[in-house]
């Protein structure tokens, strides 16, 4: 039970007074590098990670941005890698993005994240993915996240034009057009070995075997990294994002979708 | 779409500068091949060096978009 007011117990605070249960050590790392004391956040950033543990997905994944905090200084920190350098997938941004508790809303003009991970270096060319939580129902001529270039194409078209999405992940570049009435949720890609798939708020939309073909561009958030530069700027705010080295199962893929959702729960801004 | 047009000179000085803590500008070219940055930049530059960029006049601009590459 929560007791309202000022004499609301903090998470970590037990009725008896006694010492409160350590946080997890990669929760706490991600505490201190970034700074933040919101105890609501603490809790969730907590749950997130033993979650994430539990469910056999935490080595599987490179970067996860859980965009808490509210400012560009909170949320360029990946949890896996807690550290302020390019090597530890820290987020840089570009131009135009409004930071604020619910997310990253980006211009859909000039504003992007660099993230320092390349498909063709970081992930071997059968495995791996990414993903996406988006807070906009909108439909636009834009790549929300990944890179395409000589070697492949690693990305996700949440909602283009003409209200499709596409998913691809070390793919040549092909991919079949699906349709989506809404962009708001949790959108992933991820390929194993000859297929990649595409996901929609825990449910698999396409499963589809295409060329393998890493891009040896460096991955965008909130844009594509077209061939060495950014473009097709998104306007769909980000929550959340995840870069993976692994493929994961489908029940996987599912339990990312579920954790992904509580946080988003446990921070009030679920959609 | 609202913008502030930079001479060539302006994007070059601007181009990977921060702007503000952790955030850099970012100048894009229109459909005439002027350079904008946008209103966000603008208004939250709080670097001393460039906040030359608040007396800039903004004005509408069509920024350029190339076809997305063909996916099947």
């Amino acid at each position: 039970m929560r007791i309202p007011g000022p004499f609301q117990l903090g998470p970590f605070v037990r009725k008896d007074g006694a010492s409160a249960p350590a946080l997890d050590a990669d929760a706490q790392a991600f505490i201190t590098a970034t700074g933040i004391t919101d105890q609501t956040i603490v809790s969730a950033i907590n749950e997130l990670v033993l979650s994430y543990k539990s469910a056999g997905i935490w080595t599987k994944r490179k970067a996860i941005y859980p965009v808490v905090g509210g400012s560009a200084t909170y949320h360029k920190f990946n949890l896996k890698d807690p550290r302020d350098l390019d090597e530890a997938f820290r987020l840089t941004f570009m131009g135009g993005i409004t930071h604020s508790n619910t997310g990253m809303l980006p211009n859909g003009l000039n504003g992007y994240a660099r993230t320092y991970f390349v498909p063709s270096i970081d992930v071997t060319v059968d495995a791996g993915g990414l993903g996406y939580y988006s807070r906009t129902n909108a439909v636009s001529s834009s790549i929300d996240i990944g890179a395409y270039g000589s070697g492949g194409e690693n990305d996700i078209y949440i909602r283009y034009s003409g209200g499709v999405s596409f998913f691809l992940w070390n793919s040549l570049g092909t991919a079949t057009p699906i349709a989506n009435s809404d962009s708001r949720g949790w959108f992933a890609v991820n390929r194993t070995l000859a297929n990649q798939q595409g996901w929609k708020n825990g449910i698999k939309v396409v499963d589809e075997a295409k060329t393998a073909g890493a891009s040896n561009r460096e991955v965008y958030l909130m844009a594509v990294n077209a061939d060495g530069s950014a473009g097709y700027y998104s306007t769909k705010e980000c929550s959340f994002a995840v870069l993976g080295h692994s493929s994961l199962t489908d029940a996987e893929s599912l339990a990312e979708y579920n954790i992904i959702q509580q946080f988003q729960i446990n921070l009030g801004r679920q959609v | 779409m609202i913008g502030y047009k930079l001479t060539e000179s302006q994007k070059n000085e601007l181009l990977g500068k921060p702007f503000c803590s952790d955030s850099y500008f970012n100048p894009v070219q229109d459909v005439n091949g002027d350079w904008f940055i946008s209103q966000s930049e603008v208004d939250n530059c709080s670097n001393e060096g460039y906040m030359w960029v608040k007396q800039l006049q903004s004005q509408t601009y069509t920024i350029n978009i190339h076809p997305a590459p063909e996916k099947q």
